[in-house]
């Protein structure tokens, strides 16, 4: 699947490429819990993960081809 | 006892009065709204004599409490017809309290075609002749006064979209380097000035008495706590992502809940989006070095720092500061995707002293009348041009995305009470939606930031598609709103406040401790309940009534990809915000 990390979390991309998307491969069934796991994000650095355009629980089990976007907190105006 | 400044713009006098009594213990939008409700006949033309404009500096602004340097200017609105406050964050208003002074009213009306400059000292002010700033860009002008008046001199300025009487028009403030970039921009308050010949005001704060807190103890003990949750939540820390991103961290995670305005509000996705979000604008900064800043503050005793410098790609300043409503409005509303364009577009409006977010929705409805291409950025920045030039096509743009489509028969105008609607599109984030609909202001994002739970997940989380219960939210957030925009301190103050509880302690702890009153958390609440009430009222004698609290028609039957939802509040729901 694809993943975007924005914002704080580029540091965390795994080609050191900040917020461009990247391909990464996961077990089938695998949650959203199970992606931070192994991006090594916990859950105060992940505020939230956007799956089709809406915030997701921990436990959304994500399929092929989705893209997940995942966010720091943030805020703005 | 506070002093209030009277400039009548008819007789050239400027006299200094005690504040009156049922003003005192009041700043920022508490004072301006009841007073333009007391003063201001709400029938009256808004560019003609009886109009006023009122400017006061928030209830702590002046003091060293944390991100107080706010200012709210009230009127009677070119733009929506109704009651307007409009507020910015500058050193303006810390020196206006310093040297004592709670509200300043400009009232009359110049008989000619000449411009005015108000110079303010500790004890009074004078009106000078200042046709040399005629149809200056704000650039310009704010260096001629900076040069005449001293480096560190405060101002306040109009464009020339203000003198030409424009209901774009904004005001703007000196930033902390002399930059004419701090906006009262919503509303058309510029043209107010403009009509009544006030170009500008320059403070000279020497001998300034400053400001006492009534019982400094409890303001020390408030402050404390405000700054210790202002510095310990994710959001406003430093090093957070308001702090390193600037407001346009929010461009991603808008575009991501499908919410993103783009293309004049047909769609909730921008394909560029990442290419104008706060990700770019820090990439650039480091890429090009330079002037290029993040972190930068707009009046000196912030501590968020959500401010930017944008530069060049010789490293050369471009503007400040790429704010995300802007980077939206003449960004992804009009497909622009060229951080470059946008730049050079806020720099325009800037120079031009128009507010970013009705000139982006304005090019949107422009482009939607065919007279640009979605996207083609040079072709905007030619439009800006027309207001600039002041030919008859730039009057019908500098009127604003209302007159502006109805003088091309669009009919996708994405207006509330004739206000362009911010960075946040209704049929995908309910809740904003009925701010922008209820509120006395007209589509206004910072009435009621519902965004905090629909979206960020700050303050609670909501659903930001259901309509359940959104009315209620957005009264709760209306109504602490105009309590904070009283207070002088800057809106982003409340996200930590909604998630840390001793953070709120200490915004009610400051306002006692200056005041010497005995407010609790529920009468903020109440007080901003009367704040709105008073608004309310001054909109219903001006003839504004429940039938402008409506969204668009388009919203009703125009799905919005991808969503597709439609707006899906009933008129009989958000009737019910006034019950
Ligand atoms: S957080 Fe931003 S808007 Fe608020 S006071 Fe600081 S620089 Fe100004």
């Amino acid at each position: 699947m694809t993943v975007v990390l924005y914002a704080t979390l580029g540091k965390y991309h795994p080609q050191g490429k900040g917020s461009e998307p990247f391909t990464l491969r996961l077990p089938c069934g695998s949650t959203v819990e199970e992606l931070l796991g192994k991006l090594g994000l916990d859950k105060d650095k992940a505020k939230q993960v956007f799956v089709e355009y809406a915030s997701c629980s921990r436990d959304y089990i994500l399929k092929d081809g989705q893209k997940a976007a995942i966010f720091p907190p943030i805020a703005g105006g | 006892m506070g002093k209030l400044v009277r400039v009548n713009m008819s007789e050239k006098k400027v006299v200094v009065e005690p504040l009156p009594d049922q003003c005192e213990g009041k700043g920022g939008r508490w004072l301006t709204s009841l007073m333009v409700s007391e003063e201001v006949p709400a029938g009256c033309h808004p560019l003609g004599p009886n109009n006023k404009v009122v400017f006061a500096p928030g209830i702590l602004t002046g003091t060293n409490a944390p991100n107080s340097g706010r200012i709210s200017v009230g009127a009677k609105s070119p733009l929506t017809g109704g009651i307007k406050e409009s507020n910015a964050g500058t050193p303006f208003p810390q020196k206006l309290a310093r040297m004592g002074y709670t509200a300043l009213v400009v009232e009359g009306i110049v008989d000619d075609d000449s411009r005015w400059l108000l110079k303010l000292g500790v004890d009074g002010g004078e009106l000078v002749p200042a046709d040399e700033l005629k149809w200056k860009g704000t650039y310009e002008a704010a260096r001629m006064l900076l040069d005449n008046y001293g480096e560190k001199t405060a101002f306040m300025l109009i464009g020339p979209a203000g003198e030409a009487k424009m209901a774009m028009a904004g005001i703007a403030f000196n930033d902390t380097e002399g930059r004419p970039s701090r906006y009262a921009g919503r509303g058309g308050l510029g043209a107010v000035l403009g009509s009544k010949g006030l170009k500008a005001i320059v403070l000279d704060d020497t001998g300034a008495p400053g400001v006492d807190p009534v019982d400094k103890d409890l303001f020390k003990e408030g402050q404390k706590k405000l700054v210790d949750a202002i510095q310990s939540h994710d959001v406003t820390k430093k090093g957070g992502a308001l702090n390193s991103f600037g407001t346009a961290v929010l461009i991603n995670i808008l575009n991501e809940a499908g919410g993103l305005p783009t293309k004049n509000f047909r769609s909730g996705v921008f394909e560029g989006a990442q290419k104008i979000s706060g990700e770019a604008i820090a990439e650039a900064a480091k890429q090009r070095g330079g002037a290029g800043t993040m972190g930068h503050s707009c009046h000196p005793g912030c501590i968020i720092r959500c401010s930017n410098v944008y530069a060049r790609e010789d490293g050369s300043e471009h503007v400040s500061c790429i704010e995300y409503e802007s980077s939206w409005s003449l960004g992804a509303n009009c497909c622009i995707d060229n951080l470059d364009h946008v730049a050079e577009l806020i720099r325009i409006c800037n120079d031009l002293g128009v507010d970013t977010i009705e000139a982006g929705v304005t090019l949107g409805v422009a482009m939607e009348a065919g007279l640009a291409e979605f996207g083609d950025g040079p072709a905007a920045i030619k439009l800006l041009g027309e207001i600039g030039a002041r030919t008859p096509l730039g009057h019908i743009l500098g009127q604003g995305a209302q007159f502006t489509g109805e003088a091309y028969g669009v009919t996708r105008i994405p207006t509330v009470k004739h206000q362009g609607m911010p960075a946040y599109e209704p049929r995908a984030v309910k809740g904003i939606g009925v701010t922008y609909i209820t509120s006395p202001m007209g589509a206004d994002h910072t009435a009621g930031y519902t965004i905090a739970p629909e979206i960020l997940a700050v303050g609670g989380k909501q659903e930001p598609l259901s309509t359940m219960d959104k009315v209620t939210l957005s009264r709760a957030f209306q109504e602490t709103t105009a309590f904070i925009d009283s207070t002088g301190y800057c809106l982003f103050i409340a996200f930590p406040i909604l998630d840390i509880p001793s953070g709120f302690e200490g915004v009610v702890q400051t306002v006692n401790g200056m005041l010497g009153t005995g407010y609790t958390g529920e009468d903020v609440g109440a007080i901003g309940k009367e704040i709105l009430q008073a608004e309310k009222d001054f909109n219903t004698r001006a003839g504004i009534t429940a039938a402008a609290d409506r969204p668009p028609e388009f919203m009703r039957y125009e799905k919005l990809p991808p969503h597709n939802h439609v707006y899906d509040i009933s008129d009989e729901e958000l009737d019910k915000f006034w019950n």
